[in-house]
């Protein structure tokens, strides 16, 4: 196998970090909805909040965008 | 395999960027790249938004309604996330200075005409002008220090130098521990590693602010050319669409952390 190979299979591998994050942001947002469902005043102040939440979840995801950035 | 791409009306075919901006003088120690000359940009709006901010009346035109629903909107959502009137009315400055340069930065490239200008070197290169400030590591890196330095600062303003450091070398918990017997005393040598740990996540939280902001901006331009490479016409709109979105959404998260990061800063212990 050359370095090459090699390169290319961690490049592939770093995209399993995406399992998480689609788990973890699928997991967030239900969790909004039911919430909402609950409380539907609350309506705007969860929305905001679940945003946030979501784009810090991406982050696990987004560091290993990085990683397939850099293997080079 | 290199697969061969054929340039034609629905293909749009653009260098990947690199990750590393294109540094093209060098004006003593500090090097220009073309992310430089957009934060330039971006001061250069700062100070035409500070000679409108200069001229304000008491009866207020359009242009500073426009700039106070601005800032109380931004006040409002510090408030709300600081949990206090008092502590927001005191970060806001920051909070919102941050918010809105990382706005413009972030919604910049998006304009018209600003990706337009392009840059030939003596070599027969061609580089853009105006790169998307954010789509640098070092901007975020740098923004990302200057706030974690400041919250520090913060952190020891609020509380008292040796209260501040008491979180991280927790001598103190340790002495009481042992004073009130052997086994508490155990408990707290295992809290004064976990303060050791706060230094590490002090840290880390550099490196996850930056690169969070960075990656974001990165991976929408790199995939914005994939893109125009697959289908050149409609796809890419709504990708430049979901832009805007991602902009104002990254910016509003990195200064909502670091309203947050000061409220964990400036928060007094219970005892």
């Amino acid at each position: 196998m050359t370095v090459e190979a090699a390169i290319y299979i961690a490049k592939g591998l770093t995209i399993l970090a995406m399992f998480g994050t689609a788990i973890g942001q699928g997991y967030l947002i239900g969790k909004t909805m039911e919430a909402i469902g609950r409380n539907p005043e609350a309506e705007g102040m969860l929305f905001s909040k679940m945003i946030i939440g979501v784009a810090m979840t991406e982050t696990t995801a987004i560091f290993a965008l990085v990683a397939f950035f850099i293997l080079k | 395999m290199q697969i061969e791409r054929l340039n034609s009306f629905l293909h749009v075919n653009e260098e990947i960027p690199q990750i590393s901006s294109f540094v093209f003088a060098k004006v003593g120690p500090f090097s220009i790249a073309n992310t430089t000359t957009t934060i330039f940009l971006i001061t250069l709006i700062f100070i035409v938004g500070a000679f409108f901010v200069h001229r304000f009346k008491l009866k207020p035109s359009k242009v500073q309604h426009v700039f106070e629903m601005l800032y109380e909107t931004i006040e409002g959502f510090v408030a709300q996330l600081v949990g206090s009137k008092e502590k927001g009315e005191a970060v806001t400055p920051y909070v919102g200075a941050i918010m809105v340069y990382l706005l413009i930065a972030n919604l910049l490239p998006m304009f018209p005409f600003i990706s337009s200008f392009y840059l030939h070197t003596g070599s027969g290169e061609e580089f853009p002008l105006f790169r998307g400030a954010t789509t640098d590591f070092n901007t975020t890196f740098g923004l990302a220090l200057a706030v974690i330095i400041f919250m520090q600062f913060f952190g020891v303003k609020e509380q008292g130098f040796f209260n501040y450091i008491s979180h991280f070398l927790q001598f103190k918990h340790v002495y009481r521990g042992f004073k009130k017997g052997i086994g508490e005393g155990f408990i707290s040598i295992i809290g004064f590693f976990v303060g050791l740990i706060e230094i590490i996540s002090e840290l880390a939280k550099i490196i996850s602010l930056s690169l969070r902001l960075f990656g974001n901006m990165f991976a929408h331009e790199v995939l914005t050319i994939i893109l125009l490479s697959a289908f050149a016409y409609f796809v890419p709109a709504l990708w430049m669409g979901m832009g805007v979105l991602v902009g104002v959404v990254q910016a509003i998260v990195f200064a909502s952390l670091v309203g947050v990061y000061y409220s964990m800063a400036t928060k007094k212990e219970e005892h």
